[in-house]
């Protein structure tokens, strides 16, 4: 007989058979974070896209998650896009730091962001499970 | 009385400690913080300019993570459709399809991840 471990939501049973209706369960794989980290960069404008480059030790091509901090900004922000340092109905003003993406091979995690002038940037990264 | 599963990390408290950071586990009702859970994963080879659809048989909109081989051996994660760079792959997932677009001039390998957890 199979043994399963499983906290279900208050107010949900744990007989019920909707995943969703659980915190946890252990029949399903739940993403965990192998490797954690931060660097540090500065970038100078010139060119205006350049890439950084992390070594890892997994052994492995990782699936990564990563975000970015402009130095002098609160909040951090996902590739794909630019930190949005003032919106409202009428503007949306970006910080000019685009952070294009984030990829993986078996040796190293590559950062590739956009901008047409100096900034200290701050990149900070999780290694999930090997793609 | 709710429900607990804690394992914390060594040099923590599981019995006092309340900050996540500290467990390798940390499962309770109360503060429900939802473990994602994996449903399925898969790789797919997409043509040049053509899109692949993975039924996911879910019946509501999914969690996904997906990722694109962008060079031999380099995976990048897909962030959507609006991908800065251009004519890059991207995904978009419904009630019932996990489909994934190359608009690229070659055929592409994608890697993706499908959850149970809905997401609308």
């Amino acid at each position: 007989m199979s043994k399963v471990i499983k906290v279900a939501k208050i107010g949900k049973s744990t007989n019920s058979t909707e995943p969703n209706d659980f915190v946890f369960h252990s029949d399903y794989n739940t993403f965990k974070i192998i490797k954690e980290g931060t660097k540090s960069v500065t970038h100078d404008g010139t060119p205006a896209t350049q890439t950084f480059t992390q070594w890892h030790t997994s052994g492995f091509i990782p699936l990564v998650s990563a975000f970015i901090t402009v130095d002098g900004e609160s909040y951090a922000y996902p590739p794909n896009g630019y930190g949005v340092s003032l919106a409202s109905a009428k503007a949306l003003v970006t910080n000019g730091v685009r952070f294009d993406y984030v990829e993986a091979d078996y040796s190293n995690i590559t950062f590739s962001i956009t901008t047409s002038s100096s900034k200290n940037i701050n990149i900070r990264y999780f290694l999930l499970e090997e793609i | 009385m709710t429900k607990v599963i804690k394992v914390a990390l060594s040099g923590y408290n599981a019995e006092t400690d309340t900050d996540p950071d500290h467990f390798s586990l940390y499962v309770d009702q109360a503060t429900d913080y939802i473990l994602i859970k994996e449903k399925t994963r898969g790789e797919i080879t997409v043509g040049a300019t053509i899109s692949e659809t993975v039924a996911h048989g879910l019946g509501y909109v999914p969690f996904i993570m997906a990722f694109f081989e962008s060079a031999a051996g380099v995976y990048r994660k897909i962030h959507g459709a609006t991908d800065p760079a251009s004519s890059s792959p991207y995904f978009e997932v419904d009630s019932t399809n996990l489909t994934l677009r190359n608009t690229t001039g070659s055929s592409v390998n994608f890697s993706y991840y499908i959850f149970y957890d809905n997401i609308t």
